[in-house]
């Protein structure tokens, strides 16, 4: 192989030639070009320094039309200078003669000699065409018109003349140089560099089966060929070195490898090795022996280990596996985990090992030990239950198991935080029982830890599960109610827990009266901190107790009357309900356009013995929160249903009846089996019905009531969207409702026409009906404008005082014969 | 000479000098006024060839009549020609030979406003191969089929020999002749200045001193003249290349008090000569003659035109009129100088 490659003498001979030749070469002809340029130089500075005077000179000529005159100029000034051509573009005479330019001037023929130019002559324009070097001069008058072009063409005829002859001189002179440099290097490497080299060679080619010289090489030659005989004499001392070192490593390896096989098989770790490239997993028998099998009992792959792995388990595994050789094995892969055992039961197991990549990123090898780590997960597991007893026992009263102080605090400072973010109420409750410092003193303290957990259970009755119920201590509990609508919904809770504890408790055979009183202070009304709240609240109970106690007080006397007001109210209505005190009253719904009564829709109006009657406005919101609304919903739909049936009966022209639906009785769950038997028994046809559901109730919970809204429209029932504008509906609910009616809210009639804003509502809700296919009604109409108004922007059914005021049956009766009297009139007047 | 000398001289040709003055003068209107009325009434008819004579300005009295007697002579051939005068003015006179050129004239008669933009108005006719034919004023240089010019040379020595006698006649011979000359380097000035002097040197009489005019006015000929006058004491004669400022040169001699000392002669002719000369007034007149060029210029473009050989260089006589001669020469002046046709 190394025969073939050509010498170091070839080489350098080549080089030589080839170096030398170059640089004579690039020599002649950098100065060649340079001289070339200087010249060029010359003549162009020359030239356009002579051109100036010229134009001058023949600028007064061109204005005179004297082309004549400045003809012979040019001639001579071509003589002159020795050029290929001067020509002049005469604007003025170009002008006068129809052309852009008068192009004349004076040219060199073949003999060299001056002739005039003649555009038309293509070898004179072809001649131009080749000149080396033109250049153009504009010809201006005093004034600064551009009068013509004056151009100068110049061959290089002399120029080349004199750079031919300065090429060869200089190739003779290029040539003869290298000649001599080239010989004079040839003779110098020889001596200096080859004869050395070619020592060098000699000794290298005495070696032995491995290549290596037997000898050291000679020293000679120049610094550098000294240097390599040195190096080369260091590297054969240096091998003959490394393979003594080499024997020596290869001896303390086989030590090394005997200790760690000593050691593996010594341990109580299991080892592992993954050869990634085979897949193959080995692990030394006391992995297998861990898990209670035989050493070589386990298969060596990687799926034999996985199927050991709770299954559960399988996925982060192998995922945290491939996260580890992601990093490119950055730190140490460690975890753990539970293995299965032969016997079948677990082992928890730790795993740690590095992995071994090969330059492109691909894992070689992963190499590890296997821990069992069971017996100290253990401890930690008992540890960590330890903690949370402790935990519990910290927060937790040990009698009762609610609350102590501490959680409730923090449960009350995270509840202000909330009801701060929401801008909600919230309530807290000051419990303390009334007599249980005597039964205490008399009965012992077993008795009264009995009384603490049984007034416990009742308390836990009378709360909602989201309340937080807790004992400060003694016989004080406290509960805090988060979410308040209204501050009087505290009482409701006050009140069942009265009643709850009113009751006696049996301990020991002794039947005991305890009781309670309870203070109950507002966030934000009585303070905005944890710290002001339970002291209002505190004070607020010994109010109560004041009061003859089992009795309920709110920090601030006027929210306790409202409260006792509403508890009267309640109570009242419950009443009312037994005793059939309910009215219902019609208020007809008209179709201006077509005079016609489209329906009634049932009001229920409350009848008390003694307060007269009742404004729905007063006990609704109370029916509503109490869920009493929903049985006197019920009422108010079989009387009303009977009502219609009679009309119908009696031949008058009904339309529907629109009953009010509160969605209180979604969360019953007999509501609609409660609407059939309604049907059936009063024998009312379900498509003369159109339930009437308020906007807001609705967006309350919206999936649930649109679902409920589809069962009574599968019933045939139909469904009008009541007081809309109100709320904040959204349109894609809005699509998504069985409804077929949109009832336009009273607030948004009252200032009509005049009130722009209450207008436009108006008008977007009377729109987005007809883009939807609804049918509309306008409630509240008071004036005939309101009815004008509704009139002319597409609304033509209407319902209020401006018609009728909601009537009694035995009136509406009259209003229906009345009214299909007056059409009938006006159809025969 | 008396009026009624002059009456005499000229009823042989039945005409009065004053009518002959009044011709002429309506002659020189009407060329002005319906020349190129005239010339476009002569437009080409079927295959008549169609010339185009390009003047330096037709104003001049010397260029109406050579446009007439090549007018005259075109009529003859059955040539339409269109005179188009340059007015002086270097920028016409390419115009019209532009116009011309464009029009594709069967050939052109040139009298350029000086001999160099006659180079390259011939110039421009050889590019578009158009004949031209050059009258009196040359070209400095081009290709044209035959230069027409008066003999300066010739008829400068004649008038010289005409001073000549007349001053040996009054003893005058020792007297100097001082001139007034055309520029010298004009080669008709030349010509004139040598022809001129040859009759002198001939004769044994001296030149005194030579101005050359540059403006032509009559103001520079009267300060000229009035300067020799002063200058040589023993001047007897003043000769005038040009015609037209004669009346300054005449009030310088009589401003001078030297009125009936010093003779006059010219070059050239003004119709006034005619009575001058025999007056006496005026010893004697050089005179060319347009109208016979103008004729000669046509019949040499139309030999051309058949093919036939045609002199390169035709020289005119000049006539040397005097108040012996002039009777005699009065039938030629009438015609070839003043183009009066009978």
């Amino acid at each position: 192989m190394t025969k073939k490659r050509p010498s170091i003498y070839l080489t350098l001979t080549l080089i030589t030639i080839a170096t030398v030749g170059g640089i004579m070469a690039l020599q002649t002809y950098y100065s060649s070009t340079s001289t070339r340029q200087q010249m060029l130089d010359q003549l162009t500075a020359g030239a356009e320094r002579s051109f100036i005077a010229l134009a001058k000179n023949i600028s007064e000529l061109i204005a005179a039309y004297s082309a004549n005159e400045y003809q012979r100029i040019i001639a001579n000034e071509l003589e002159l200078k020795n050029g290929l051509a001067i020509i002049v573009d005469d604007l003025k005479m170009g002008e006068v003669m129809g052309l852009q330019a008068y192009r004349s001037g004076s040219i060199r023929d073949a003999d060299w000699k001056i002739v005039d130019f003649d555009p038309n002559n293509s070898a004179q324009k072809a001649l131009l065409e080749t000149s080396f070097y033109s250049h153009r001069h504009s010809i201006t008058n005093d004034r600064g018109e551009v009068l013509g072009w004056l151009t100068h063409y110049a061959s290089d005829r002399e120029l080349q003349q004199h750079l031919d002859a300065l090429l060869m001189r200089n190739l003779i002179d290029s040539l003869a140089i290298s000649l001599l440099l080239i010989i004079a290097l040839f003779i110098a490497i020889r001596s200096r560099l080859l004869q050395p080299l070619g020592q060098i060679v000699k000794a290298l080619e005495h070696k032995d089966d491995d290549g290596i010289p037997h000898h050291f090489v000679p020293r000679g030659g120049p610094r550098e060929i000294a240097l390599l005989a040195d190096t080369l004499n260091r590297m054969i001392g240096a091998i003959d070195h490394s393979r003594k070192e080499l024997r020596n490593q290869h001896r303390a390896l086989e030590q090394e490898q005997e200790r760690f096989h000593l050691a593996v098989e010594g341990t109580l770790d299991g080892l592992w090795d993954w050869d990634m490239r085979s897949n193959h997993l080995y692990h030394s028998p006391r992995f297998e022996t861990m898990l209670g099998y035989d050493p070589g009992e386990l298969p060596d792959s990687p799926e034999a280990w996985t199927g050991l792995l709770p299954p559960e388990d399988v996925a982060m595994t192998e995922h945290l596996g491939k996260a580890y050789m992601e990093t490119r094995g950055e730190g140490i892969y460690e975890r753990t985990f539970r293995m299965r055992t032969k016997a079948g039961d677990w082992r928890w197991i730790t795993a740690r090992g590095k992995a071994v990549f090969a330059e492109d990123g691909t894992p070689l090898r992963f190499v590890g030990f296997h821990t069992d780590v069971t017996h100290m997960i253990r401890q930690q597991q008992e540890l960590l239950e330890q903690k949370a007893l402790l935990h519990y026992q910290a927060n937790h009263d040990a009698l009762t198991g609610l609350a102590n102080r501490t959680l409730f605090n923090d449960r009350l400072e995270q509840a202000i935080v909330r009801a701060r973010r929401n801008h909600s109420k919230l309530a807290l409750l000051f419990i303390d029982l009334d007599h249980f410092k005597e039964i205490n003193d008399s009965l012992g303290h077993r008795a009264g830890d009995m009384i603490l957990n049984s007034a416990t259970q009742r308390l836990q009755k009378g709360i909602r599960a989201e309340d937080t119920l807790a004992r400060l201590g003694g016989d004080e509990f406290t509960v805090l109610m988060e979410g308040l609508h209204q501050e009087q919904d505290a009482s409701l809770r006050a009140e069942d827990i009265l009643q709850q504890m009113a009751r006696a408790f049996i301990i020991d055979g002794h039947e005991l009266y305890v009781g309670c009183s309870i203070g109950i202070s507002i966030y934000p009304d009585n303070g905005i901190s944890a710290r002001d709240l339970l002291k209002n609240a505190d004070a607020a109970m010994y109010k109560a107790k004041n009061e003859g106690r089992n009795n309920f007080q709110y920090y601030s006397a006027e929210m306790t009357t409202l409260a006792f007001e509403r508890l009267h109210l309640e109570s009242a209505l419950r009443a009312a309900i037994s005793n059939d005190e309910f009215v219902v009253y019609y208020q007809p719904q008209i179709d201006v356009s077509r005079r016609q009564i489209t329906g009634v829709e049932a009001l229920v109006r409350w009848q008390h013995p003694g307060m007269g009657l009742v404004s729905p406005a007063q006990f609704i919101p109370i029916a509503e929160a109490s869920g009493l609304i929903v049985e006197i919903d019920r009422l108010v739909m079989r009387q009303a249903m009977t009502q219609l049936l009679q009309w119908r009966q009696q031949g008058l022209d009904t339309g529907t009846l629109a009953l009010n639906l509160s969605v209180k009785h979604f969360q019953r769950k007999d509501f609609i089996s409660a609407v059939i038997s309604a049907l059936v028994d009063t024998g009312c046809n379900p498509e003369w019905l159109e339930f009437e559901v308020t906007e807001t109730q609705v967006m309350d919970n919206p999936t649930e009531s649109i679902q409920m809204l589809h069962r009574l429209d599968d019933l045939g029932i139909s469904l009008a969207l009541d007081d809309f504008g109100t709320g904040h509906s959204s349109l894609a609910y809005l699509k998504k409702m069985p409804i077929s009616k949109l009832k336009i809210d009273q607030s948004f009639v009252r200032d009509l026409p005049d009130d722009a804003e209450d207008a436009a509502i108006s008008k977007a809700v009377i729109a987005l009906a007809q883009s939807l296919g609804l049918d509309i009604l306008a409630e509240g109409m008071e004036k005939q404008v309101q009815i004008d108004f509704m009139l002319e922007h597409g609304c033509n059914k209407v319902q209020g005082y401006f018609y009728s005021k909601p009537l009694p049956a035995a009136a509406m009766t009259e209003f229906y014969t009345s009214w299909q009297g007056k059409n009938v009139h006006r159809m025969f007047a | 000479m008396t009026m009624e000398g002059l009456f005499r001289r000229i009823h042989t040709a039945m005409i009065d000098r004053r009518v002959m003055r009044f011709y002429l003068g309506f002659f020189l209107l009407l060329s002005f006024v319906f020349i190129p009325a005239q010339a476009s009434a002569e437009e080409p008819l079927g295959a008549s060839k169609r010339l185009a004579y390009l003047v330096s300005d037709i104003r001049i009295p010397f260029w109406a009549i050579m446009a007439r007697g090549i007018q005259h002579s075109a009529a003859s051939q059955g040539f339409s020609v269109e005179v188009m005068s340059a007015d002086n003015t270097a920028k016409l006179e390419l115009e019209n030979s532009v116009k011309a050129i464009r029009r594709k004239v069967d050939g052109i008669i040139l009298s350029p406003t000086n001999s160099s933009a006659g180079a390259t108005l011939l110039k421009l006719a050889a590019q578009a191969k158009i004949p031209v034919v050059v009258a009196d004023i040359g070209a400095d240089s081009g290709s044209y089929v035959s230069y027409i010019s008066s003999d300066n040379a010739e008829g400068a020595y004649l008038i010289g020999r005409i001073l000549a006698e007349r001053m040996h006649d009054l003893g005058w011979q020792d007297g100097r002749v001082g001139i007034i000359a055309i520029p010298q380097k004009r080669e008709n000035g030349q010509a004139r200045t040598s022809g001129f002097m040859r009759a002198l040197e001939e004769a044994g009489i001296k030149g005194a001193d030579l101005r050359q005019q540059v403006d032509f006015s009559h103001q520079e000929t009267y300060r000229f003249s009035r300067e020799l006058i002063q200058a040589h004491a023993d001047l007897r004669a003043l000769w005038l290349q040009g015609s037209d400022r004669y009346q300054a040169a005449l009030e310088a001699i009589r401003d001078s008090g030297k009125e009936g000392q010093i003779l006059l002669i010219c070059f050239d002719a003004e119709p006034e000569f005619l009575d001058l000369i025999p007056q006496g007034a005026l010893v004697g007149a050089a005179m060319q003659q347009p109208f016979l060029m103008g004729q000669m210029a046509v019949e040499s473009l139309q030999r051309h035109l058949q093919g036939e050989p045609v002199e390169r260089l035709q020289q005119l006589p000049i006539l040397a009129v005097s108040a012996d001669n002039i009777d005699q020469q009065l039938p030629l002046i009438r015609r070839n100088v003043l183009g009066l046709l009978p």
